[in-house]
């Protein structure tokens, strides 16, 4: 057990509390709450017969095969950064010696822990806490996972700018892994098609195409708030990851998302690329025929990619 | 986990050209189906540096829990390369190579990559394979048998999960499927035979994803696997041709079907099980039939309630096509009086037919249907045309094949054909002798998927125009007609006001003349009458009018038998059987004699109990054999119809050997015969059908 730097400031529902609590999700603090009061009273058939088309992704058991490009064994110890509600978690405490959960809310982790109890996996501790203030001392940790989670940390308006507050939060990544330790990132491309015709994190549509200011300028004019929700080019993203200084760095292009990754194509390996465009991908649509044309070309193909939805970032101490 | 894969590749299959100094790159994959799951498998496609294309793919799990997933796929795939070793089939699957078992965390098998694209769901492409597919199946088959379909279907029940009492519905339905038990083969099957794992390279064929293979061992499988997701309509007929190109006996039936179906739900939807009954699983695969069944639209302009014989025919036709497993037909004309629902039982009772669907179309023809003007006529049958091709626009979705006797219904066929491009199968009952007529059904005949001629002689003569073609009898014998009536002659005799003390040659049917305008010969035994005892009097049942019957009646008078001859009016379907107990021996005439002339009322008489005196013709001469079970006679000779009915009236072993001999070839002739032999051409055809 490694032992943590403070000690909670409360309990909630027997979860150590680092932080404060704040939620935010797909169904409101109340309908949590429901969700959690029927799981306690009925069990989980009621709650899955009311909540699982809600609960998207959640029983699904691959959103952390990220982890079979890195060396996760039984005697490994991960943390789940911001594990929401532990579906990466859930995966990983099957192949890990201890997997550390954090985050900011205690409703999510409420959750998880019945999750973990219902498989019964004893090896997830879980605790409600904020990644700039972990009680977790340096070089504790083999792996760390942060599965949708570097967008969002510009939220932390303690910092000049979302960008040095994602590159802190690296940082911080760092220092608490063991040498050799491994930092999974799973972040959306700001260059995604997707986003030509669906809204940012932003709640805006096209605001991760334009440039920041402009970005910035166009969120205060139509939300009064500042733009802090960064994603990155393939570049800049290893970018943030060579300032903080990893010494060695995999992408790779999750398909569909890093969500629901069904494929892993490294970044790198046109071919690879090329081989799953033109094998793999079904379907007759327009769009598919189109992108099946230009994976003909490797200049066309390698452009590609800067349009994928997401990066899986492979970071090494 | 990767680098441990890469360390084992290059300790282990370094004999592969340029593994040993090449770096290796990893494509993570799951199919959609799999990919959440716990116990799904996780591929790795392996590259070597620079390649275009995987040289190995890696299988490994989540969980070393779920071990046996990698464990139990190799072992199926050893098990399936050493059948396959050394015959061209070799290279159709992917080889085992490696297995990695640390004991404690990590589990992986690596093997050959198979490359290729995947087949299209086209009818041209699967039909090809299909072949291809048996012809492996029959290189490995070893031909073993599970001796009791019963036994089999009992284990797969036990398998579903349900309890016992549900267990022992699901047998009472299987046993209902299948009334007799059978044998069926043995046969180890890929388990997972869809398009996604079929693959072409350079026009080969290659097969992935052979994870499954042996756990289903009940031939045809994968291939009921293959069609039901491609091109349902041709479910039997791709089973049926599978068995036959394996050199099986084995049918494509219901109950197979259900036994197919009961394994995808075990094997490969057991989430579906979770929430199903018996109920439930019944309903679900009678849907599937439903959906899988050959529908076939029958058309005609047939008068429902015309007491024709043809009526008759194609009902029990029609009833017939019904009862084959996964055939479904429905019999549709223009004559309107079924209209009203009740009326639609009021017919199927009146031919004691069972519940299929028949239907109605009203049409302007209607106005000019009975007129004897031949612009009526044609008027009619254009307004047929109208009517029946709306119909068949509007139903398009609703059938797979349409089936025709009648080619004046020319519009709505060549829709079908050229518009809709389904198959059409033409019934072909003769040879017409008028011109336009006949040039037309000609012009169809060329045109269609398929003939089916009811006589071998009309068969020969549709093969100038269509070598496409099969030989089906019109009719069949029915023993239901015998079933319930009073055998006592004395009783019929009296009934119908025949008199006791004569004996008498009998025959109900048409007296006068063919569609074709040729006479039905009755005048040829007419004429043997004078040759004949005085108490041998001719009844003919059947006549229309007096004017059809007057030159039978002054040929009667003047050859002085007219108080010898009795004609009688027509006379229901249901009293047919009644008449000809009356009867002392059954007299055929010629009947036209020309190709096709096959006269449906034979395969009746066959039951009846009666000597028959035929005409030796040639339709004729394809049901009735000489001395065997009937007497055939040169019809246009008296001093022949003579011999024979005096050999039969003196002596009663002629009369009774003729009896015993008819009863049993009219097993050979039974609808249910008739149903299968057109459906199974019609099946067989299409799937040579583009």
């Amino acid at each position: 057990m490694i032992k943590f730097t403070r000690k909670p400031n409360i309990l909630i529902d027997g979860l150590p509390t680092f932080s404060q609590d704040v939620y935010w999700g797909k169904l409101s603090g109340e309908q949590m709450e429901d969700a959690l009061d029927l799981i306690d009273e009925k069990g989980w058939e009621a709650f899955n017969l009311k909540y699982k088309r809600m609960f998207d992704f959640t029983y699904e058991e691959d959103r952390a095969d990220w982890h079979f490009t890195i060396p996760i064994t039984k005697d490994s110890v991960v943390l789940d950064i911001g594990a929401g509600m532990g579906r990466s978690s859930i995966p990983l405490a099957r192949i890990a010696k201890e997997v550390i959960v954090f985050d900011q809310s205690s409703l999510r982790m409420r959750f998880l822990k019945r999750r973990a109890a219902e498989v019964k996996l004893k090896n997830i501790s879980i605790f409600i806490g904020d990644l700039f203030d972990l009680p977790l001392p340096e070089a504790s940790v083999d792996v760390i996972a942060m599965n949708g989670i570097l967008e969002w940390v510009g939220k932390n308006h303690t910092y000049a700018n979302p960008r040095l507050a994602q590159i802190e939060a690296l940082k911080i990544c760092k220092k608490l892994l063991k040498p050799g330790g491994y930092l999974y990132v799973g972040i959306e491309n700001r260059f995604a098609l997707a986003y030509l015709k669906g809204i940012d994190h932003s709640g805006l549509r096209f605001t991760s195409y334009m440039p920041r200011f402009l970005a910035n300028w166009y969120m205060k004019l139509r939300k009064g708030e500042v733009y802090d929700t960064y994603t990155y080019n393939k570049n800049n993203l290893l970018h943030l990851f060579e300032v903080v200084g990893f010494s060695s760095i995999d992408v790779y292009l999750p398909y569909p998302g890093y969500n629901l990754p069904r494929l892993l194509i490294p970044y790198d390996n046109i071919a690879v690329l090329r081989y799953v465009i033109q094998k793999l991908m079904k379907g007759n649509t327009l769009p598919r025929k189109f992108v099946k044309f230009i994976s003909r070309s490797n200049t066309l193909i390698k452009l590609y990619r800067y349009f994928f939805f997401s990066f899986n970032v492979i970071a090494k101490k | 986990m990767i680098k441990l894969i890469e360390s084992v590749i290059h300790n282990n299959l370094s004999y592969f050209p340029q593994v040993k100094d090449s770096r290796l790159s990893f494509l993570k994959y799951n199919t959609s189906s799999t990919h959440g799951s716990l116990d799904g498998k996780v591929l790795f496609f392996v590259f070597l540096e620079g390649a275009k294309q995987p040289i190995f793919v890696v299988k490994t799990i989540r969980t070393y829990e779920s071990k046996y997933v990698v464990e139990n796929a190799y072992n199926r795939l050893v098990k399936l390369q050493t059948l396959v070793k050394g015959s061209v089939y070799e290279k159709m699957f992917p080889k085992p190579l490696y297995v990695y078992d640390d004991g404690r965390e990590f589990v992986f098998s690596i093997e050959t990559y198979i490359d290729g694209i995947a087949v299209k769901n086209s009818k041209k492409v699967i039909e090809s394979f299909s072949k291809e597919y048996s012809n492996f199946n029959k290189s490995i088959y070893k031909h073993e048998f599970f001796d009791s379909f019963y036994v089999y279907a009992q284990d797969l029940v036990q398998k579903i999960g349900l309890n016992e009492k549900e267990e022992n519905v699901l047998m009472g339905y299987v046993k209902k499927l299948a009334v007799t038990d059978f044998k069926v083969a043995r046969l180890p099957q890929h388990g997972d035979l869809t398009l996604d794992n079929i693959l072409l390279e350079n026009n080969e064929f290659r097969i992935i994803d052979c994870d499954s293979f042996g756990t289903v061992e009940l031939a045809g499988y994968d291939m009921y696997r293959l069609v039901v997701r491609s091109d349902h309509a041709k479910l039997f007929s791709s089973l049926d041709l599978y068995f036959k190109r394996l050199g099986l006996k084995m049918k494509a039936s219901k109950a197979l079907l259900f036994m197919y179906y009961l394994h995808d739900l075990v094997y490969k939807k057991n989430y579906i099980l979770k929430n199903k009954g018996v109920n439930d699983i019944v309903f679900d695969f009678e849907a599937l039939i439903e959906q899988s069944s050959l529908r076939i639209l029958h058309i005609t302009r047939m008068n429902y309630f015309s007491n024709k014989s043809h009526v008759y025919t194609t009902s029990k036709t029609v009833e017939a096509m019904n009862g084959v497993d996964g055939t479904r037909c429905f019999l549709v004309s223009t004559d309107d009086s079924l209209l009203e629902e009740s009326k639609k039982m009021t017919f199927l009772k009146s031919l004691n037919l069972s519940n299929f669907q028949v239907r109605s179309l009203s049409s302007l023809g209607k106005f000019t249907k009975n007129s004897s003007l031949r612009v009526f006529n044609w008027l009619e049958t254009f307004f047929s045309n109208i009517r029946m091709a709306f119909f068949v626009v509007s139903q398009r979705k609703n059938f797979d094949v349409l089936y025709f006797r009648d080619s004046t219904l020319f519009l709505p066929i060549m829709i079908t054909k050229y518009i809709f491009r389904k198959p059409i199968f033409m019934e072909s009952h003769a040879v017409l002798h008028a011109v336009l007529k006949r040039n037309l059904t000609e012009f169809i005949a060329k045109r269609s998927d398929g003939i089916i001629s009811i006589s071998a002689g009309l068969k020969e003569y549709n093969d100038k125009i269509n070598k496409k073609g099969i030989v089906s009898f019109c009719s069949a014998s029915d023993p239901v007609q015998f079933k319930d009536i009073v055998s006592s002659q004395i009783y019929l005799r009296n009934k119908y006001g025949l008199p006791q003390d004569n004996i008498i040659l009998g025959y109900v049917g048409n007296l006068s003349f063919t569609g074709n305008h040729d006479s039905y010969g009755f005048e040829d035994v007419i004429q043997a009458l004078p040759l004949l005892d005085q108490k041998i009097i001719l009844v003919g049942v059947g006549e229309k009018n007096n004017t059809e019957t007057k030159h039978l009646r002054d040929l009667a008078l003047k050859i002085g038998v007219s108080e010898r001859v009795i004609f009688l009016p027509r006379v229901p379907k249901h009293e047919v059987a009644s008449y000809l107990k009356a009867f002392d021996v059954l007299i055929h005439p010629k009947a036209g004699a020309q190709i096709g002339n096959s006269p449906a009322k034979l395969f009746e008489w066959l039951l009846s109990g009666r000597p028959i005196v035929a005409a030796h013709t040639g339709a004729i001469a394809e049901i009735l054999f000489n001395d065997i079970n009937a007497l055939l006679v040169e019809y246009k000779d008296p001093e022949s119809w003579k011999n024979a009915i005096e050999k039969i009236l003196n002596d009663k072993l002629v009369a009774n050997g003729l009896v015993k001999g008819a009863l049993l070839s009219a097993k050979n002739y039974t609808w249910e015969d008739r149903g299968r032999t057109i459906t199974d051409f019609i099946r067989t055809t299409l799937l040579n059908h583009e």
